[in-house]
């Protein structure tokens, strides 16, 4: 008898074309998904592990997913929660800010004063209340309005506005002192 | 009378959150009160520098997986074991070589990604130094995980049946340390989940390559004999039974 090849397994790619859009939006999503998780830890890599882990929630759970609403607003609520339940673990170990790979963006050295005050900017807002920082994360970093971030937040506008304000202070408080002294920005 | 419009409201103007009539009326009180037009500079500022500040830090290179995550999301089609034939010439490869995986799959439990990984070598396997241990997040994966879906640093690619009424699944895996990728197929039997064959792909650390299994993992599953790829229906059946007919 002769003797045959190896047999070719033809494996066909997933029959459901929702699905394949449904990755295809997701990976869309992913600069801001990463950016925003950059608000939430403050560390490259901390933000990788957490917009790896929701997007892999994301892919999971995409039945729960109703089409036609946000999906920006629903993977960002994964996020946050993945987010907020990996605090609540490491309480007390506390936020760090890894400096290194605030220098792996290449801007120490090639504009130190600008790299100085994303420093000082990015330890600001990993210093800030968790609910504080999100309102940045939505609202100055990926310009939603506050009406959507509220509607994300479940949570009423006023307050949206409330947390906003207060983040703010602190951080123009960071950006006044990483000027020179008696110099304008 | 002009009134001064309240902290909120010049917060909202300068993120340009106020409808036309509201805009308009700030915008008046900001001729007549120097202190909020420095309110509206000191919100701007704020905004532009967080949104600069995180834009600069996510110009980063993604790390290996969240790179693999988002090849796989981009990715047209989810392509598998797509060519049983070398590229480099050879059907399979040397015996010396794919016997290692079968013959260890007699006894590798799918617990293997926790063993202390040694890294690649010039085979081209993945091998652990103290040897593998049972009941790890990949027999989890192997067990419940649809194809297509990404669990930890693992995706199932395909799930098909082999001439010996087993079922096996051909999976993606990130393996630390070392980072290395590498292409596997495990198989239920009687005893659950075990590996038939893992191979590390070639590029080393962080490579990715779309279609998935190399020459040795194509080579294991021709010996299997395979049947064809389930469909989802199918495959979301037996998730559901357990892997039981």
């Amino acid at each position: 008898m002769k003797q045959r090849g190896p047999t070719v397994v033809a494996l066909k790619s997933m029959s459901e074309p929702d699905e394949t859009r449904f990755r295809h939006e997701l990976a869309a999503l992913l600069p801001r998904l990463r950016r925003f998780a950059l608000v939430l830890t403050g560390a490259v890599a901390d933000a990788d592990d957490l917009t790896q882990s929701a997007l892999e929630r994301a892919l999971t759970r995409q039945r729960l997913f109703t089409p036609g609403t946000r999906m920006d607003s629903w993977v960002f609520r994964i996020a946050q929660n993945l987010w907020i339940d990996q605090m609540r673990a490491k309480r007390s170990r506390g936020t760090h800010l890894d400096l290194e790979e605030v220098d792996a963006t290449g801007t120490i050295g090639e504009d130190h004063e600008m790299a100085t005050d994303r420093i000082d900017i990015a330890r600001t807002v990993a210093a800030l209340p968790e609910e504080q920082r999100v309102v940045v994360g939505l609202v100055l970093v990926e310009g939603w309005s506050y009406q959507e971030a509220a509607d994300m937040l479940k949570t009423p506008i006023g307050t949206v506005m409330s947390r906003l304000s207060r983040a703010r202070e602190k951080i123009r408080a960071a950006l006044d002192a990483s000027e020179p002294a008696g110099g304008a920005r | 009378m002009t009134v001064k419009p309240t902290p909120e409201e010049v917060m909202g103007y300068a993120d340009g959150q106020l409808d036309a009539g509201h805009t308009k009326r700030v915008e008046q009180a900001l001729f007549l009160y120097p202190e909020l037009r420095a309110a509206v500079e000191d919100h701007r500022r704020t905004r532009a520098a967080a949104h600069e500040d995180f834009e600069a830090m996510a110009a980063a290179p993604l790390s290996p997986g969240l790179a693999r995550v988002a090849e796989m999301l981009a990715a047209p089609q989810r392509a598998v074991v797509h060519s049983m034939t070398s590229r480099r010439g050879s059907a399979r490869p040397p015996a010396s070589v794919w016997a290692w995986p079968v013959a260890a799959a007699a006894c590798l439990a799918v617990g293997v990604v926790s063993g202390t990984l040694v890294g690649g070598s010039d085979d081209g396997l993945v091998r652990w130094r103290d040897g593998p241990s049972a009941g790890t997040e990949l027999t989890r994966v192997m067990e419940g995980a649809p194809s297509g879906a990404v669990s930890g640093n693992t995706v199932v690619v395909a799930s098909f049946a082999v001439a010996d009424g087993r079922h096996c699944r051909q999976f993606e895996i990130g393996l630390k340390p070392g980072n290395v990728t590498a292409d596997g197929v495990a198989c239920r039997g009687e005893r659950g989940w075990s590996v038939v064959v893992l191979a590390q792909r070639p590029g080393g650390a962080g490579g990715y390559q779309a279609a998935g299994g190399g020459d040795l993992v194509a080579a294991a599953v021709a010996g299997l004999k395979p049947g064809p790829r389930m469909d989802v229906d199918a495959e979301r059946a037996l998730i559901g039974r357990g892997w039981k007919n």
